[in-house]
């Protein structure tokens, strides 16, 4: 297999976001419509059932840096959420509590991040932490 | 990494020793597939001072499937969106693998010197190109000079 | 003067039987070569490692040549459509051509495959045109 560039993967996530292709639990698009670096990303990620993240919906800030999709890109929460991964100063995922982006892959998309921070909520061990009040925003 | 067919050798050797006026294609050293170009705008096209920068990706299928390609320098054309992406027949329905990276290339110059707002990509740019095309032409110049590089 | 063979190394060569290939037009420094992969017609195509009977050649109803693999391969495709990539005719294999008849029968099923899609653009295209007229 030949390696992609990197703006080519990040076209080819685009379209997946835009045309609703992926799952409806998240979301991603450009953070601005006329970036043509593609570096910065806002997603959604629609609260797991039965976890106390039931029909919350949290907001994201992804950055995309020049090594993408060698390197994994930065996230941060921009909906207040109580999760082990994410710092509660700053809303920034920890790269070391959070396995996906630990153990990185180029195969690796913004979607299977999304995914799995969703993953993360629904653990046995992070389904009932107390979350704050929603709506607000680190 | 797996071995490059001989095509691709073959054409990128063409590219360098056989060069077409006013396109120049380079590939990355360390991604073969991975090319970078630059496109004189075309003489007489609002897009005539400048040089354009674009890069251009030949996929595992490749050529069973076209090669991917966009602007990378800002560009105020009917046919090119914000991203750079280029909407033209032969980079989707109608590519055929007896197209080249040189044809496709000629092919994008050729799109900048005839623009087709009736098959737009970029729709508030086509609505402007329809409406008022010397505010549309005049805009696109003064892009060119902004953001392309001098002849 | 006696001579005595000790040792015979004989030497073959050989190419494609191609029909009518002196009269063809050519493209200036495409001559001979498959216009997919654009490897010589006596050479293989990219995922073969012997020439001839393993990487056969075919020739097109119009009268272009490709290596089976590559011309196969083309049409598996959605974007093919069917046509040839030279000159965007419907491809299919030209009869009564020595080299095509070994693969007739494999290459039938992509055509029948493929053509119809064919067919049916050019109904709507003749409905859409009725529907004008009246």
């Amino acid at each position: 297999m030949s390696k992609i560039p990197r703006s080519f993967r990040l076209l080819e996530e685009l379209e997946k976001g835009e045309k609703g292709m992926g799952p409806e639990s998240c979301s991603y698009g450009l953070a601005h419509s006329d970036d043509i670096t593609m570096t910065y990303w806002n997603g959604t990620i629609l609260g797991p059932p039965h976890s106390n993240h039931e029909n919350r919906i949290y907001s994201v800030a992804l950055e995309c840096g020049e090594e993408y999709p060698d390197k994994p890109p930065k996230i941060k929460f921009i909906s207040k959420i109580n999760l082990p991964c994410v710092n509660q100063t700053t809303g920034k995922v920890e790269e070391d509590r959070f396995e996906t982006v630990r153990s990185w892959k180029r195969s690796y998309t913004m979607e299977t991040l999304l995914l799995d921070l969703r993953k993360e909520m629904a653990l046995p061990a992070n389904k009932k932490l107390p979350q704050p009040t929603e709506g607000t925003n680190f | 990494m797996a071995s490059l067919p001989k095509r691709i050798i073959k054409e990128t050797e063409r590219l360098v020793l056989d060069p077409v006026p006013g396109i120049n294609a380079v590939p990355h050293e360390d991604n073969l597939r991975y090319f970078q170009v630059t496109i004189e705008g075309p003489q007489q096209s609002p897009y005539e001072d400048g040089v354009f920068e674009l890069e251009l990706f030949l996929p595992d299928d490749y050529p069973m499937e076209a090669p991917k390609v966009r602007f990378l320098t800002k560009i105020y054309h009917p046919n090119i969106d914000r991203l750079g992406r280029i909407c033209l027949d032969v980079l989707k329905a109608n590519w055929s693998p007896a197209l080249q990276i040189r044809t496709v290339l000629l092919s994008v110059q050729a799109l900048l010197a005839s623009p087709n707002p009736n098959d737009p990509l970029a729709n508030d740019v086509a609505e402007d190109w329809l409406k008022h095309e010397d505010e549309a032409i005049a805009k696109a110049r003064e892009w060119t000079k902004q953001y392309a590089s001098r002849k | 003067m006696l001579v005595e063979f000790t040792k015979v190394y004989p030497v073959f060569s050989w190419s494609w039987d191609i029909p009518g290939d002196d009269n063809t037009e050519k493209e200036m420094g495409d001559e001979d070569l498959c216009g997919i992969c654009r490897v010589n017609y006596n050479g293989t195509c990219p995922s073969c490692k012997f020439p001839g009977d393993d990487c056969p050649l075919v020739m097109g109803e119009c009268n272009h040549n490709f290596h089976v693999h590559c011309i196969q391969q083309w049409l598996d495709t959605s974007t093919a459509k069917g046509l040839c990539p030279m000159c965007r005719q419907p491809f299919s294999l030209k009869r009564g051509v020595a080299i095509n008849e070994s693969q007739i029968d494999k290459l039938a099923n992509l055509l029948i495959q493929s053509q119809p899609a064919v067919l049916n653009d050019d109904q709507d295209m003749m409905m859409e045109q009725e529907f004008v007229v009246r």
